[in-house]
C-alpha cells in the first residue's frame, strides 16, 4: 500500500464512537436554568427526573472547488427526540460507553468495501440500502442531516458562489467581445467589397453610354467574384472562430463552476443527560400539565415550540385548548383575557374580540356556539352582550325573542 | 457552434450547447452538491459498533480541523516538501498565480530566478488541493530530462516522460513540444482535456501562424503556465500572441492592440495602461528586485601535462578518429560514436580502452590493418599507470579536508578513479544512474556523513541535495555547456552558503583546453549565472558538440580548428550580449525595475 493510499484509508477509519456525557453537579438545579418563558399562567413544578437521550453527531468535511479550494468542517447534530437538525459543537467531557450497550446487528451482513464516488443526494442515499436495512434510525437521521446540509450550504457558500459567478461572467464577457471583434475584423473586407459592388451597380445603371456601362459591368463582375471568394473565406474563418470560442468557453466553465463535495469524516452516537420536568399550569379558562426537557449542555428548553407556527418560543402562552403558543400565533380574548389558538370573533354589539368559550350560543340550535355562516345567527354576540340582550338592556337592539 | 442559453430548468439549472456538447451550467445558485460515499465506512463502523475511544475520536476530529484548506492562504506544497525553501519572490509569484491570476500566467522571471521551481510548486499545490489531476508539460527536447528530474526528485511529482510508449491519457506527462505537435500525437492530445498545461521556453510560441502556437492554442486546458524569460524578442506582436494564447481578449484583437498600444514595432505607447493589463497575466521579477546574493563561483583550471605514454595513446587514437571521420561521406556521417570516443580519450585511457576493445571485437566493421593498429593503441592504454590528471586530482583531494564532488562522464573513469583514490587511503563513494534508489540515497548519505569524496556521473545527483559540499572537480568536461551548468547547479544553489570552488582538470594541448576557453572566456559560464543558456547555444543549427567534433576531427590542421572555434566563440559572445540586451528590453516593456 502506498503512503497516500494508507493515509486516505486512515482518514476514513476510527471516526465512529459511542459516547456519553456524565452527570455533573447542578444539572437539575432549577435555579440555574433560565425561566420558562410562558406568561399569563400559573406554573407549578410537579416532578423532574434526569434522563439520557441519544443524539447523532456527524462531522462533515465540506469542500468547495472552483478555481480555488476551500474546506470547512461542519458538525451536524441530529436529535431523534425532537427531530431537530442543527449545526453545533461536540460537547466537551464526553466518555466512551461500553460496547455491549445495545444489541449489535448481524455482523455477517457488514459490507466489506465501499466505493469512493461523488453522487447527488438522491443517488447517494439510494446507494445506502445496506444502512437502511441494518439500522433504519441511523439511516433516517443521516438522511435528515444530508438534506439539512444541502439547504444550509447553498446559503453558506452564497457569497463565494456569487464571486465565482461574477468572475465567470467577466471572463465570458471578455471572451465574447474578443471573438466578436475578430469576426468583425474578418468581415471588414467583405463589407468593403459589398460597398464597392453597390457603387458599381449604381454606376452601371447611370452610365449614359453603352461602352461605359460595359466597363463598369466588367468591374462589377470582378468585384462579385472577389466577393464570393471573400465570403467563403469569411465563412471558414468564422466557423473556426466559433469552434475555438466554444472551447475557450468550455474551459472557463470548467474552471469557475463551483462544486461542493460533502464527505462524512466522523459519526458518534452521544447520550446526553437531560432534565425532564412536568409542570402544572392554570390559566383563566384552562388547566393541565406540561412536560418539557431541559438540555443543560445547550442551556435551552427542548420541545418548547409553538403548536401553530412550529417556531421556538421565546415568549409564549398556553392557549384555551392547552396548546403552547408563541405570542404572534396567539389571539387574546377581550372578554376572558385568555389566549386562543383560533382567530377571534367580534361581538356585533360591543365590538370586543372574543374566543370560542366566551361566544354566545346559536339562536337556531341552543347549546352550540354561533357560527358566521348561519342565517339565523347572522349577528354574533359575546356571551355578556347576549345575556344583556335577552333582557333588552342594550339600547338600539331589539330583544331577541321579539 | 455556440448558442446562448437554449433552455433552462427551474431556477438554477441551464444548459448550453457548446460544439455540439451539452454543458450543464449552474447559473443561479449552488446546486452542484455531491456527497462522497467514502464516509460509508464510518457509518458502517457506527452501526457495527466498531468504536474508537473518545480521545481518538476527538483527536481525529482535531486533525481534520487542522488540515482544512482555506483558499490559498498558505502553500500546502511547502509543507509537503520540507526540503524546499522558496525565495520570497518565488513564494510571491506562486501565490499571485494561484490567487490573483487563476492559474493562467506567463512566468517571465529573469533567468536564474527559478521559474521551473515556481511552476513545479504551482503544480504541486494544485495537485495537493485536488484541483488538477491531468498535467501536460511541454518543453524543448533538450530539457525533457531536466524537467523530469526536477519534478520527480525535487518536487516529488510522479511525472512520466513521453517516449512513445505512453498513452496521452496518462495523468502526469512530460513531452517534447516538437514531438507532441506532430501527428498522430497532435490529434490525440487535442482530443484530451487537460487540467493544467505547462509550456517551457514559451517564446517559441511568439508567432501565431506557427504550428507550435496553433497546437498549444488547440489544447483544451483549465490552467496554463507559460515560462519564458523573454516574452518579447523583436516585436510587440510576439508579446500579444503569447498573452492571447494565455487569455484571449486580454489585449483585445490585434488591430485594437496595435491602435492602442504600439508606437512602432518595438516601442509601446499608453505604457501605463499596457503595464496594468500585462500585470494581470505576467509575473516578472528582475534579479535586482530580489536582492539575492548568490554565493560566488570561483573557477580554477588545472592544466596538466600528459606523460609520454598518455600522449602517445591520445595522439594515436585521435589520428584513428580523424581517419574514420574523413573517410565517411556526408550521408553516412554519423559522428556520434566518434564524439563519444574522443570524449573518452579526454576523460581517461580506461574509458577509451573499453570502447576500443568493443570496436575490435566487432567483426567486419574495420579492416585488418585498422584492427592491428587499434590493438596496439589498446596495449599502450592498458600500460598507462596513474594518469597525470588522476595524480593531480589526488593531490587536490589530499590538500584539503573539505568534501569534494568529482564529476566524470564515464563509468570506466569513475571506477578507475575510485580505485586510485582509495589506494591512497581516502574514502570514496560513487554515484551513477545504474544504482537503485536506495543505493543512491545511501551513497549521498555516506558522502554527507562519512566519505570525503563523491565521484558522480552526469546521471547522478540530479535534484539531490549536495549543498553541504562546495568543491567541485570537473575531471572531464562535457562538450555541452548545458551539462556543465547542470553539474555546477548541483552545489551552486539555494542553501549553499560558501563560495563554490570549481576545478577544471584539463590536459595541455587538448580539445578540453579549447572548450574551457569557449565556456569561460566567451560564455563566462563558470563565473556568471547567466541562464538562458539553452537559447544561446541552440540558436544555430548544429549542436555545440558537433561543431567541436567537426573542428577537431575534420580540420586539416590545428590552426584551422582554432579558427573554427574562434568563430564559434565570437558567435557565442554576440548571442550572449544580444540575450542580455533582450532581457533589458523585456523589463522595460513589462514595467519591471531592472
Amino acid at each position: 500500500m502506498t503512503l497516500p493510499a494508507f493515509k486516505a484509508r486512515a482518514d476514513f477509519q476510527g471516526g465512529a464512537a459511542n459516547l456519553y456525557l456524565p452527570i455533573i453537579a447542578g444539572i437539575d438545579d432549577l435555579k440555574l436554568w433560565p425561566q420558562l418563558p410562558l406568561y399569563h399562567c400559573e406554573l407549578k413544578q410537579y416532578q423532574r427526573q434526569i434522563v439520557y437521550q441519544p443524539q447523532l453527531i456527524l462531522g462533515f468535511q465540506v469542500t468547495l472547488m472552483a478555481d480555488i479550494r476551500q474546506e470547512e468542517l461542519l458538525t451536524v447534530i441530529v436529535d431523534p427526540e425532537t427531530e431537530e437538525v442543527r449545526i453545533g459543537q461536540i460537547p466537551s467531557g464526553l466518555q466512551g460507553l461500553p460496547k455491549g450497550f445495545r444489541p449489535l446487528p448481524d455482523r455477517r451482513r457488514r459490507p466489506r468495501k465501499f466505493q469512493n464516488s461523488n453522487l447527488e443526494l438522491t443517488q447517494h442515499l439510494g446507494s445506502m440500502d445496506w444502512l437502511k436495512a441494518t439500522d433504519y434510525q441511523v439511516y433516517r437521521l443521516y438522511q435528515q442531516a444530508c438534506r439539512f446540509l444541502q439547504n444550509y450550504l447553498a446559503e453558506y457558500f452564497a457569497s463565494t458562489e456569487e464571486e465565482q459567478r461574477q468572475k465567470l461572467a467577466q471572463e465570458q464577457d471578455r471572451l465574447n467581445k474578443y471573438y466578436q471583434g475578430l469576426v468583425e475584423e474578418t468581415m471588414a473586407n467583405l463589407y468593403l467589397l459589398a460597398r464597392k459592388a453597390a457603387v458599381l451597380q449604381v454606376r452601371v445603371a447611370l452610365a449614359k453610354r453603352q461602352e461605359t456601362a460595359q466597363v463598369f459591368q466588367n468591374q462589377l463582375d470582378e468585384v462579385y467574384f472577389q466577393l464570393n471568394a471573400e465570403r467563403l473565406t469569411c465563412q471558414e474563418v468564422c466557423s473556426r472562430l466559433a469552434v475555438e470560442q466554444g472551447k475557450r468557453l468550455y474551459e472557463l466553465i470548467q474552471k469557475y463552476q463551483p462544486k461542493i463535495i460533502i464527505t462524512l469524516i466522523s459519526a458518534a452516537r452521544v447520550y446526553l443527560p437531560r432534565a425532564r420536568c412536568t409542570w402544572l399550569y392554570q390559566t383563566p379558562n384552562t388547566q393541565g400539565s406540561l412536560t418539557l426537557v431541559y438540555d443543560h449542555h445547550a442551556q435551552r428548553w427542548l420541545g418548547l415550540t409553538c403548536d401553530i407556527c412550529s417556531q421556538e418560543i421565546k415568549a409564549g402562552v398556553i392557549g384555551v385548548g392547552g396548546s403552547l403558543l408563541c405570542l404572534s400565533s396567539a389571539y387574546r380574548c377581550d372578554v376572558c383575557s385568555g389566549y386562543s389558538e383560533k382567530p377571534l370573533q367580534i361581538c356585533s354589539s360591543c365590538g370586543q374580540h372574543y374566543c370560542a368559550s366566551c361566544g354566545s350560543s346559536c339562536l337556531a340550535a341552543p347549546g352550540l356556539p354561533s357560527c358566521s355562516f348561519c342565517i339565523s345567527c347572522a349577528k354574533l354576540f359575546c356571551s355578556l352582550c347576549y345575556s344583556l340582550l335577552s333582557y333588552g338592556w342594550i339600547e338600539g337592539n331589539m330583544p331577541l325573542n321579539a | 457552434m455556440v448558442t446562448s442559453e437554449n433552455f433552462s430548468l427551474g431556477l438554477y439549472l441551464s444548459f448550453r450547447i457548446i460544439n455540439e456538447k451539452k454543458v450543464r451550467i449552474y447559473s443561479g445558485g449552488l446546486v452542484n452538491i455531491r456527497f462522497n460515499s467514502s464516509g460509508n465506512q464510518i457509518l458502517a463502523e457506527l452501526v457495527w459498533a466498531e468504536f474508537v475511544s473518545p480521545q481518538v475520536f476527538l483527536s481525529t476530529q482535531q486533525r481534520h480541523q487542522l488540515s482544512m484548506q482555506t483558499g490559498f492562504d498558505r502553500l500546502l506544497a511547502l509543507e509537503a516538501l520540507p526540503h524546499i525553501t522558496l525565495y520570497p519572490h518565488q513564494q510571491e509569484t506562486v501565490l499571485k498565480v494561484l490567487r490573483d491570476m487563476g492559474g493562467r500566467a506567463v512566468l517571465a522571471d529573469e533567468v536564474g530566478l527559478g521559474k521551473t521551481i515556481e511552476a513545479g510548486v504551482i503544480m504541486k499545490e494544485y495537485l495537493l488541493r485536488a484541483l488538477v489531476k491531468r498535467i501536460l508539460v511541454l518543453v524543448p527536447a533538450s530539457l525533457v530530462s531536466q524537467w523530469f528530474e526536477e519534478l520527480n526528485y525535487t518536487l516529488k511529482i510522479p511525472f512520466q516522460v513521453q517516449n512513445g510508449s505512453l498513452p496521452w491519457t496518462t495523468d502526469l506527462i512530460i513531452a517534447s513540444i516538437d514531438y507532441a505537435k506532430r501527428d498522430p500525437h497532435r490529434s490525440q492530445i487535442l482530443a484530451q482535456h487537460y487540467d493544467l498545461v505547462v509550456v517551457d521556453e514559451a517564446h517559441k510560441l511568439k508567432n501565431a501562424a506557427t504550428q507550435n502556437w496553433r497546437f498549444v492554442n488547440g489544447i483544451q486546458k483549465k490552467f496554463l503556465l507559460l515560462l519564458t524569460a523573454t516574452p518579447i524578442q523583436n516585436d510587440l506582436k510576439e508579446l500579444y500572441n503569447i498573452i492571447t494564447l494565455l487569455k484571449p481578449g486580454q489585449l483585445k484583437t490585434y488591430r485594437e492592440f496595435k491602435r492602442e498600444f504600439i508606437k512602432d514595432k518595438r516601442t509601446p505607447q499608453n505604457v501605463e495602461k499596457l503595464h496594468l493589463l500585462l500585470q494581470e497575466v505576467v509575473v516578472r521579477t528582475s534579479r535586482r528586485e530580489t536582492l539575492l546574493n548568490f554565493p560566488r563561483r570561483l573557477v580554477k583550471t588545472l592544466v596538466v601535462e600528459r606523460n609520454t605514454q598518455e600522449a602517445e595513446f591520445a595522439e594515436r587514437t585521435f589520428n584513428y578518429l580523424r581517419q574514420v571521420y574523413n573517410r565517411k561521406d556526408g550521408a553516412s556521417k554519423s559522428v556520434l560514436p566518434l564524439i563519444v570516443l574522443a570524449r573518452e580519450v579526454c576523460s581517461s585511457p580506461a574509458a577509451a580502452v573499453a570502447t576500443l576493445r568493443k570496436i575490435i571485437a566487432k567483426s567486419g566493421s574495420i579492416t585488418a590493418s585498422e584492427r592491428a593498429e587499434l590493438k596496439e593503441i589498446v596495449a599502450i592504454g592498458q600500460n598507462i599507470g596513474l594518469s597525470a590528471k588522476a595524480k593531480e586530482l589526488i593531490n587536490l583531494i589530499t590538500s584539503t579536508s573539505e568534501k569534494v564532488l568529482v564529476f566524470t562522464e564515464f563509468l570506466q573513469t569513475q571506477t578507475y578513479l575510485a580505485q586510485e583514490i582509495t589506494r591512497v587511503g581516502i574514502e570514496v563513494t560513487v554515484f551513477h544512474g545504474g544504482l537503485t534508489l536506495a543505493e543512491k540515497d545511501a551513497a549521498i548519505n555516506a558522502f554527507r556523513h562519512e566519505k570525503q569524496v563523491l565521484i558522480s556521473t552526469e546521471a547522478g545527483g540530479e535534484g539531490r541535495n549536495l549543498q553541504f559540499c562546495h568543491i567541485l572537480v570537473n575531471y572531464d568536461l562535457p562538450w555541452n555547456p548545458m551539462r556543465v551548468e547542470q553539474r555546477i547547479g548541483r552545489i551552486h544553489r539555494l542553501g549553499q552558503t560558501a563560495d563554490v570552488l570549481i576545478y577544471n582538470l584539463i590536459t595541455r594541448k587538448s580539445i578540453e583546453e579549447d572548450i574551457v576557453y569557449l565556456l569561460q572566456e566567451k560564455l563566462r559560464l563558470f563565473t556568471d549565472v547567466l541562464g538562458g543558456l539553452e537559447n544561446i547555444i541552440t540558436s544555430s543549427g548544429d549542436s555545440f558538440e558537433k561543431i567541436i567534433a567537426d573542428a577537431f576531427l575534420g580540420s586539416r590542421s590545428r590552426l584551422e580548428a582554432t579558427c573554427i572555434l574562434k568563430r564559434l566563440g565570437d558567435d557565442l559572445l554576440s548571442r550572449r550580449s544580444a540575450y542580455v540586451k533582450l532581457q533589458k528590453h523585456t523589463d522595460q516593456i513589462l514595467g519591471v525595475r531592472g
